[in-house]
């Protein structure tokens, strides 16, 4: 019998030491971060995670048996030299039946919670405050219906109150999920799903879309800022009045005519509700996100870039260089000189509601 | 392939279940056609409810079911002389198996005809397989059933043809009983068509 | 003069074993070419895979365009699953149940080798959409309505949808083929409770096969029809988005455990070889087996938790889920008490299998937690899941191949394999694996997505991608051991007799490799672990376990079913390419089905 025999019980304990060391450091590092589920600051999200947190315990007992029960039946029942067969046990009807119920049983446990759940998390609350989601290849498009304004990318919510997300997509299947909020959904076009959360400290949340939906589906992401109840209505006000229109002779000004000009008419995708242009063309157009508000929001193109003033104009000269494959084309020099586009920078970025930096 | 691959159904082979292996793949092969049509017809009724309103192109306003019952009638008949023709060459009697499997591979052809004639019809009422989910649904699911007559009957012809030379004898009878259950088999799930997609009403 | 010609006779002679092993219906030599076809996809998965990994180890990478990564990700899940695991699970499907059952052959030799080429010309096939740059990138699991004809235009989609409905072919026709061989060709004596266990678990894999690939047959084709001839079953206007992934995970769920129970098949049969115990509790093994089969069919709804179906279907699906999980967890506590008080000798083979146990249950236990819905409403698409998924699918699946491997390439060569070799390869792939794919349940919590092709910086993923990364690359570099340790022991390796492991069953007692026929004489049996009754249990007159000689009948070979395989190939790729190419591969299927119903073949 050749060198198979040999191999010392050290080795298998070898084994376990790596994988326990790794789960340690995973508990130490792990949260914390913008994404992480672990840290949760509304009701949806905290339900998730104190479900999770028995189970997960539950878990770590059935994986120490298991993984203990092997590693010691290999050790102590090793084969020596001149063994001779061990007694050929068939089975035993009893153990049997036992360890087919005992999972049960620790299932059933899990069960109970798990409907309670799902049904907590299904159940509309009271008077919620609703706004309709809408996924787009690649970028999210928030509807206040009732106050009759559309923005992009980053979704306003007050704290301490009931919100409805009412979604659906325009083109392929996607998924909403802020992991600090609430559990994802994903939104479907022809359906309507939903979700109920309620903020409970204000501040700014990061998500992404979590279905794959093609070429950007990485760069897919939202923001979402919660407001105290006060602040939120001001913001609301802000949207409703649209978008602040330069004083005259300005660099945003012209910046202003630059988006409508002919080499860019960034209106023929973009809506600013609010903005005019001299011969009385509006900015109402639906393909890409509304941008009334787009000097505050902290990302673009739906988190490829950081919104800053200089991405702002890369951006715009070559979406496609940040986020390859997405809807909007580029603009050469032809389209727009680098003093329009000075302009037009300047010009979005004033677009801001007042109250912006009050956060 | 079914009755193709005859290496080891050969008379006389010890089989463990004491069913030849090509009836058994038969057996088993039509189960996992039950799962093809049932993914099918599970579909079809999923879709169902969205078919009450598809403005004059819809289910109410083009099946004809006096006349799909009479196809479905000519079916049955078919399976009937089927069994006719089985009978009769497990009697010993290979003219007569030929008499009767002609006419059930000459109604299954009556069918398809019945069947390509409401195609037409419904197409030239503009229902295209594109125009809307009823045309969808209703054409492939059709079709693939007429997939399946069109290999029974190109089967059935084969069975008369070898017959003819002499190569299905009372002894090979098994052979035709497996196309016999391939052929009930193709019956059973119009049955359960025409039950679903033209009997129950669209409402 | 002279040499010239010996040189030719030679090249004949060269030929003449091509032209064997392509037209042979010997279900061990079919065997053979499945295993190292497979094996060759496996690396291609396993280079595709690193190719991702390698995207992802540093945020903001530049090294892929997205294209080339969706290409990547979604191919390498479609070669691990249906070029790689699936037909390697058919390597010792054909290698070894006729032996395990004491045939001769498979039911259809024929319809065998035809499976073989199918297989063979549709991975071709699926593959060759990296030539034209048209890969399939729409994940393996091809969502409508991104996988539409609007959305994804072109090529690529088609390449999924023809690739795999061929390929489906090979694998129904398998099915097809093994579950009448098991059925109907055992060894007399052989009765259902006294199969092997790895036989059991293929048969309920079979049962699987022929009930879950029509369910994907019709989706691909409905899906084919809504690409190319303007059908509207997936349109979110006129028909249902969602109904693709209810035909999709109909299917794709038992997939999962058809993946999986041959696994459980292997591990059946080596831990109770390398523990000299039956396996504990056969009977609860097997009926746990056709339980899993049986719930397998009801569950699919737990990978669309989050499509919002309400809450009582999600209620519904989140206990039978969790139903599934009992049979399994009473695999698994079989398992450890077939250990236990057993003799056991740690070969790779055994190694192998108990590193399974352990590394399944981790898989095992996620999937529990993606069962309880509000739970998948956090995972479902994180890396939480990649992270479960490879636990099952290499824990679980590929390790109990690779068991398989250690354990039956006595066999199937008549060497031994290098054990030193088969150690260090065992301890790096345990090593590599848990390195690869543990942090990625860290990932899974601090909410990272999957099927991204970059990350930001701040988000917190760096680490742990890096981890994984390195994992990957070693993982890498133990899979190059095992197929260096394949080849040495091939040319090299000590000669193994009949009987290397004092195993249990009947493969065991022919020659190594077996001889053309497998057995002289049919086998007689007598009980549940025949061999090894017969030689610990057996005496005198008793011991005399083998049937009376008989004649021995072996089928001719054939080229036919290659016909048939290729004219099918064409069929499929007309769709792709151009109908002018369907038409010839109809013409090419017609008429090699003529032929083959028409061959005399005895
Ligand atoms: C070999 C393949 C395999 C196997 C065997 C399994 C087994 C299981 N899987 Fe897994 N699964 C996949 C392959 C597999 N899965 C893949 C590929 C995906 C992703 C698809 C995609 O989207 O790309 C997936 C995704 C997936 C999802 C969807 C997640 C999502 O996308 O949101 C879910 C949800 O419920 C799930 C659950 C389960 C469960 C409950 C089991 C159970 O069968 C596990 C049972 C085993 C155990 C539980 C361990 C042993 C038991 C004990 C030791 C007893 C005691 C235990 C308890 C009481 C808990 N799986
Ligand atoms: C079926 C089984 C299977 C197997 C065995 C594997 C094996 C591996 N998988 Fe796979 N994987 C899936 C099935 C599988 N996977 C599925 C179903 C998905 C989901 C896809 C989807 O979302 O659609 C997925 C997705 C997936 C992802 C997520 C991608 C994403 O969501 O963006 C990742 C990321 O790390 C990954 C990594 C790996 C790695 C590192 C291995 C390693 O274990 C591979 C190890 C093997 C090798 C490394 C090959 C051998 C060695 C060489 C090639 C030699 C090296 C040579 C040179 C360098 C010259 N896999
Ligand atoms: C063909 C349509 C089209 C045109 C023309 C177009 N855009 Fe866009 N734009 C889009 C789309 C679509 C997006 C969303 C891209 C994404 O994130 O995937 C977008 C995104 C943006 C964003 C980022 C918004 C956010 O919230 O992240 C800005 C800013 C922007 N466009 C400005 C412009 C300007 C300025 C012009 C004119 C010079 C312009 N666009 C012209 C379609 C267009
Ligand atoms: Cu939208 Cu992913
Ligand atoms: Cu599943």
């Amino acid at each position: 019998m050749a060198g198979w025999i040999r191999c010392g019980r050290r080795v298998v304990l070898g084994a376990l030491v790596p994988l326990l060391a790794l789960a340690l450091a995973g508990c130490g590092i792990t949260g914390g971060e913008v994404q992480s589920a672990n840290e949760t600051f509304a009701d949806n999200a905290e339900s998730i995670w104190n479900l999770f947190v028995p189970i997960f315990w539950l878990s770590v007992v059935i994986f120490v048996l298991v993984q203990g029960a092997l590693i010691w039946a290999v050790i102590k029942f090793r084969y020596r030299d001149g063994d001779p067969p061990p007694p050929q046990l068939h089975g035993n009807t009893k153990v049997e039946v036992a360890w087919t119920i005992a999972p049960a049983v620790i299932l059933a446990i899990i069960l109970v919670p798990t409907i309670t759940t799902i049904a907590d998390l299904a159940s509309e609350p009271d008077e919620p405050y609703t706004v309709d989601v809408i996924g787009h290849q690649w970028w999210w498009e928030f509807e206040y219906e009732d106050e009759g304004f559309k923005t992009g990318n980053v979704l306003h919510v007050p704290a301490d109150q009931p919100i409805h997300l009412r979604m659906t997509a325009a083109d392929v299947i996607h998924s909403f999920y802020a992991p600090q909020l609430f559990g994802k959904q994903d939104t479907i076009p022809g359906r309507t799903t939903n979700i109920y959360f309620t903020p409970e400290e204000p501040g700014e949340y990061y998500g992404q879309c979590y279905e794959f939906c093609g070429l950007q589906h990485a760069n897919m992401m939202f923001r979402i800022v919660v407001h105290e109840p006060g602040d939120f209505e001001a913001w609301v006000a802000d949207q409703q009045d649209g978008a602040p229109d330069p004083e005259p002779d300005t660099l945003e000004a012209r910046g202003k005519e630059v988006f409508f000009q002919p080499g860019a008419a960034c209106h023929a995708c973009h809506a600013i509700d609010g903005a005019v242009a001299e011969d009385g063309t509006e900015a109402v157009a639906e393909v890409g996100p509304n941008l009334t508000n787009i000097g505050e929001r902290p990302i673009l193109g739906a988190g490829a870039l950081e919104n800053t003033p200089e991405n702002l104009h890369d951006w715009i000269r070559d979406p496609q260089e940040s986020k390859p494959g997405n809807e909007m084309p580029s603009f050469s020099q032809d389209a727009i000189s680098d003093e329009d586009l000075e302009a037009l920078v300047a010009y979005l970025s004033s677009l801001q509601s007042e109250r912006a930096d009050a956060d | 392939m079914a009755a193709a691959d005859q290496h080891s159904g050969h008379e006389g082979h010890h089989t463990t279940t004491g069913i030849s292996h090509n009836k058994l793949l038969m057996w088993s092969f039509l189960a996992s056609d039950c799962m093809f049509f049932g993914s099918l017809i599970m579909m079809y009724m999923v879709y169902r409810p969205e078919m009450t309103d598809l403005g004059g192109l819809g289910p109410n306003d083009l099946l004809d079911i006096p006349f799909s019952s009479l196809m479905t009638f000519v079916l049955l008949m078919s399976s009937l002389a089927f069994v006719l023709g089985l009978s009769s060459l497990q009697r010993g009697n290979e003219a007569g198996m030929r008499i009767w499997l002609t006419t059930t591979a000459l109604l299954g052809l009556l069918f398809l005809g019945g069947e390509s004639f409401e195609y037409m019809k419904f197409y030239g009422e503009g229902l295209s397989i594109g125009e809307n989910i009823f045309g969808t649904a209703y054409f492939v699911t059709t079709g693939f059933h007429k997939i399946h007559v069109g290999i029974g009957v190109i089967w059935l012809l084969g069975i008369v043809a070898m017959s003819y030379r002499g190569r299905v004898p009372k002894e090979r009878s098994e052979m035709v009983e497996i196309a016999g259950l391939y052929w009930h088999f193709v019956d059973i799930v119009w049955i359960v068509i025409f039950t679903f997609i033209f009997l129950v009403p669209y409402r | 003069m002279a040499q010239a010609v010996a040189a030719r006779e030679e090249q004949l002679d060269r030929w003449a074993v091509i032209w064997d092993w392509i037209t042979t219906s010997d279900h061990k030599k079919i065997g053979l070419l499945y295993f190292w076809t497979s094996l060759a996809f496996f690396f291609v998965g396993g280079f595709l895979a690193l190719g991702v990994r390698s995207q992802l180890v540093v945020p903001n990478s530049a090294m892929m365009s997205p294209e080339v990564y969706n290409q990547f990700f979604t191919m390498h899940a479609l070669v691990m699953i249906f070029l790689a695991l699936m037909p390697m699970s058919a390597a010792f499907f054909n290698f070894i149940i006729p032996l395990q059952i004491g045939a001769r052959d498979v039911a259809f030799p024929r319809l065998n080798s035809f499976s073989y080429w199918v297989y063979l010309f549709g991975g071709l096939l699926l593959c060759s959409g990296f030539l034209f740059g048209a890969a399939p990138d729409i994940g393996w699991t091809g969502y409508t309505s991104l996988s539409s004809s609007q959305y994804t235009p072109g090529m690529s989609g088609d390449f999924y949808v023809m690739g795999l409905q061929v390929l489906g072919f090979s694998t129904v026709a398998a099915g097809l083929n093994f579950f009448v061989t098991i059925v109907n060709m055992r060894a007399p004596g052989m009765s259902l409770m006294r199969m092997p266990a790895f036989v059991w678990m293929s048969l309920v894999t079979f049962v699987l096969i022929l009930l879950a690939f029509p369910a994907l047959a019709i989706a691909l084709f409905a899906l084919m029809m809504d690409r190319n001839f303007d059908t509207v079953f997936f349109s979110a206007a006129d028909g249902s988005v969602v109904m693709w992934q209810h035909l999709f995970w109909i299917f794709g769920h038992p997939e999962v455990y058809i993946l999986i129970l041959p696994a459980f098949g292997i591990i059946s049969e080596v831990l109770p070889t390398f523990s000299r115990k039956p396996l504990f509790g056969y009977s609860f093994v097997v009926f746990s087996g056709i339980t899993i089969a049986f719930l397998g069919f009801g569950v699919w709804v737990h990978h669309m938790f989050t499509v919002g179906m309400g809450p009582i279907p999600n209620m519904v699906f989140a206990t039978t889920t969790m139903l599934i999980a009992i049979p399994t967890g009473v695999k698994i506590l079989n398992w450890l008490a077939t250990l236990w008080g057993g003799s056991i000798r740690l070969t790779t083979a055994m190694l192998f299998a108990v590193a399974f146990v352990g590394m399944f249950t981790i898989g095992g236990i996620s999937g529990v937690m993606h069962a309880a819905v509000p739970i998948d409403y956090w995972q479902h698409d994180t890396y939480f899941i990649v992270a479960h998924l490879h636990y099952v699918l290499f824990g679980g699946t590929m390790f109990g191949l690779i068991a398989g491997i250690y354990y039956w390439f006595p066999k199937m060569f008549g060497r031994y394999m290098n054990e030193a070799m088969g150690k260090w390869h065992f301890w790096l792939t345990l090593i590599g694996f848990n390195l690869t794919f543990f942090p990625m349940h860290f990932l899974g919590v601090d909410g990272m997505p999957r099927r991204i092709y970059t990350y930001p910086s701040d988000f917190g993923w760096e680490l742990w991608n890096l981890v994984a990364t390195i994992g990957a690359y070693l993982l890498g570099f133990a899979t190059l051991l095992l197929v260096i340790n394949l080849i040495k022991s091939i040319r090299a390796g000590q000669a193994a007799p009949n009987d290397p492991w004092d195993a249990r069953t009947l493969e065991w007692t022919t020659t190594s490799p077996p001889q053309k026929h497998n057995f002289d004489r049919t086998p007689q049996v007598r009980a549940r672990d025949d061999f090894w009754d017969q030689k610990y249990n057996r005496t005198g007159e008793d011991a005399e376990a083998e049937g009376p000689e008989e004649h021995i009948h072996l089928p001719p070979g054939s080229y036919i079913p290659l016909l048939v395989a290729f004219g099918l190939m064409l069929l499929g790729a007309g769709i792709i390419f151009t109908l002018w190419l369907s038409v010839i591969g109809g013409i090419i299927l017609t008429v090699g089905l003529f032929a083959w119903a028409f061959e005399p073949n005895d």
